[in-house]
């Protein structure tokens, strides 16, 4: 057969199945020129043994090609979407300007964490021997990183109209309390491949994500912002893949070797703690920040973790693992868990990029409601104390900087497990040096792994070092890029309150 | 002279909205909400009288799967004897009028 004869030949098409194999199994081999330990280095050391790489069972099994057609259809129907929401001035629809706080939360809180999943699962895309993983972790960094740029183009729109969303990026990298968002994502991203995949795709993408997704884009949606809704419509369908990946890695691991599951059990005891203390900002904007509510924090951990997880962990015991370290002290702070915190960021408003306030009286009913053990026993009286000496002149600043919890990186805030009236107070020795932890759970984080945390950068301390702008409150607020009196500080008298009452004002006025 | 613009697909019209309710927690309803095309649908969860004040101000007409069927009823019946919630006006905005 001569060449040109080849060449006009019609190639036989490839079944979906097959070039699913090729593209898994086809691409991955032993290596010669190199040693296998050589060519993917991380794959030993975090103790975890894998006998059999090809038991791994992807069973999604998406190839590139229909990945990139299914993606760009989505992605041009979206992108329709949030230009038609942005042409009709759909930022007029939400229920009041005090709503896009919480997208200001978003937007330097968890867009940025999109991105950070995305490195991280380009990362361990590359350094897992077996091909079915790496694929799937490849096809996760690219849905992150489409999260990062659909949520960023979403919320640009707010951003021509609100104050505190033009540096999103910086203030993750700088503000105080976005060290916990980040930290968090970086203790993760500097972690082995398994433990990231443990951390991420099991821990908080299977057993936490619901959380702060459904609630999130429920409030979006009940507030009338349609904007944001939209970028759930690309996250969720993305979500059931990762979920699988998630759940597929944790079973693929302790099936290999009995040996791994007191190394996972640890991990999902550590990532368990590290999620949930991260989702104190969800508690508090779930109970705080929407003007008409979805559901209360309490209402949400019942519904998604002690139901929803419990039966996971039920499933799970079959192999040896129990439910995660601490979950019973999480269940004993849902019913102060937001206050606690909304407190605290209302003490230092002056360096937040988004604004609080004293929740309404019909607001505080709602908590005294939904919280009857707590609210009005422990928290009401704060708030109605605040208001009072506010409308008298005297409104309260904090103006000390707090104790941070050296793992979580959160303010030490948060109160004993069975006495919601005492702070909850840990600290240990190390190398002749104290370090201070907000519970039991971010202590035996620290104590299992102290040299990587002594070198958390806690924004207090780089404060105190002289480290972030100065030594004054508006020097601090410049480094962060922030505008004093503008992006933070309370509600009432902002600037986003004014434009928004002139706006309401003009559109009853022209109804008439 | 510039070309003519390329054939433009047909763009979800973000005016049409449904609802499809997939099941019931205690007094939530567990539902996806669509956008103009099938593909831009979101789950969602909303107390019952919520879901019933969202579902008139975005003018989704919602349908209910069959095994969520006798769940969503009888949140439906228990709605007549729980307190409607008061509707909020817009915040500090009413306070001008
Ligand atoms: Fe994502
Ligand atoms: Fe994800
Ligand atoms: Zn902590």
């Amino acid at each position: 057969m001569s060449i040109a004869d080849k060449s006009t030949a019609k190639p036989r098409k490839l079944g979906l199945k097959e070039r699913y194999a090729h593209l898994t199994r086809g691409l991955g081999w032993e290596t010669t020129y190199q040693p296998m330990s050589k060519v993917f280095p991380f794959t030993d050391y975090e103790g975890i043994k894998i006998h059999d790489w090809d038991k791994w069972q992807d069973p999604f099994r998406l190839t590139m090609d229909s990945y990139w057609k299914f993606q760009a259809e989505k992605e041009r129907k979206l992108y329709a979407v949030i230009d038609s929401f942005a042409q009709n001035n759909g930022h007029l629809n939400i229920t009041d300007a005090r709503y896009v706080n919480a997208i200001k939360l978003f937007l330097t809180g968890v867009s940025p964490l999109e991105y950070s999943a995305h490195r991280g699962y380009a990362h361990v895309g590359r350094h897992f021997v077996g091909a079915g993983p790496r694929i799937a972790c490849q096809m996760q960094a690219i849905d992150e990183l489409r999260h990062a740029q659909t949520q960023i183009h979403t919320i640009s729109h707010y951003n021509k109209f609100f104050d505190g969303l033009h540096d999103a990026r910086h203030m993750h990298d700088h503000v105080w309390y976005l060290s916990v968002p980040k930290s968090f994502f970086e203790d993760a991203c500097s972690a082995g491949p398994f433990e990231f995949l443990t951390a991420i795709s099991f821990s908080f993408e299977y057993v936490l994500t619901s959380l702060l997704f459904v609630p999130f884009m429920s409030g979006a949606a009940y507030n009338g912002d349609m904007a944001t809704v939209t970028f759930g419509f690309s996250a969720q369908s993305d979500e059931a893949r990762h979920m699988t990946l998630g759940l597929e890695i944790i079973k693929f691991m302790l099936e290999q070797d009995e040996g791994n599951v007191p190394i996972v059990q640890r991990w999902i005891d550590k990532w368990f703690w590290r999620g949930y203390r991260l989702l104190t900002i969800v508690a508090m904007m779930m109970d705080y920040m929407l003007p008409k509510r979805v559901m209360s924090w309490a209402e949400a951990w019942e519904i998604y973790f002690e139901q929803g997880g419990g039966a996971l962990f039920e499933d799970l015991s079959r192999y040896g693992i129990r439910m995660p370290k601490y979950h019973e002290v999480a269940s004993k702070e849902k019913g102060r868990l937001s206050h606690e915190v909304w407190a605290t960021f209302y003490n230092y408003t002056q360096a937040t990029a988004f604004h609080t306030w004293i929740p309404e009286k019909d607001e505080l009913d709602w908590l005294s409601a939904k919280y009857p053990e707590t609210f009005d026993q422990l928290y009401r009286p704060r708030f109605e104390y605040w208001k009072e000496q506010s409308d008298q002149g005297k409104r309260f600043y904090n103006n000390v900087l707090p104790q941070l919890c050296v793992t979580c990186q959160i303010p030490m805030i948060f109160t004993e497990p069975d006495d919601p009236k005492t702070i909850c107070f840990r600290s240990t020795l190390y190398k002749g040096e104290r370090y201070h932890f907000c519970s039991d759970g971010c202590k035996d984080i620290f104590l299992y792994e102290p040299e990587k945390y002594i070198q958390s950068w806690l924004p207090v301390h780089q404060i105190y070092q002289g480290n972030c702008g100065g030594a004054t409150v508006p020097e601090v607020l410049n480094w962060y890029h922030m505008s004093l009196g503008n992006d933070n500080m309370d509600y009432q008298g902002s600037p986003d309150e004014t434009l928004w009452n002139e706006w309401t004002a003009d559109r009853h006025k022209s109804a008439i | 002279m510039a070309e003519p613009p390329a054939e433009q697909p047909g763009v979800p019209d973000i005016n049409k909205r449904w609802v499809r309710v997939t099941g019931t927690h205690g007094d939530f309803v567990l539902f996806d909400f669509t956008i103009g095309d099938p593909d831009l649908t979101v789950e969602l969860i909303l107390p019952f009288p919520a879901f019933l004040e969202f579902c008139a101000t975005n003018h989704a007409p919602a349908t209910v799967e069959p095994a969520a069927q006798a769940a969503y009823e009888r949140l439906h019946r228990r709605s007549w004897t729980i307190p409607l919630p008061q509707r909020r006006p817009g915040g500090a905005s009413d306070r001008l009028l």
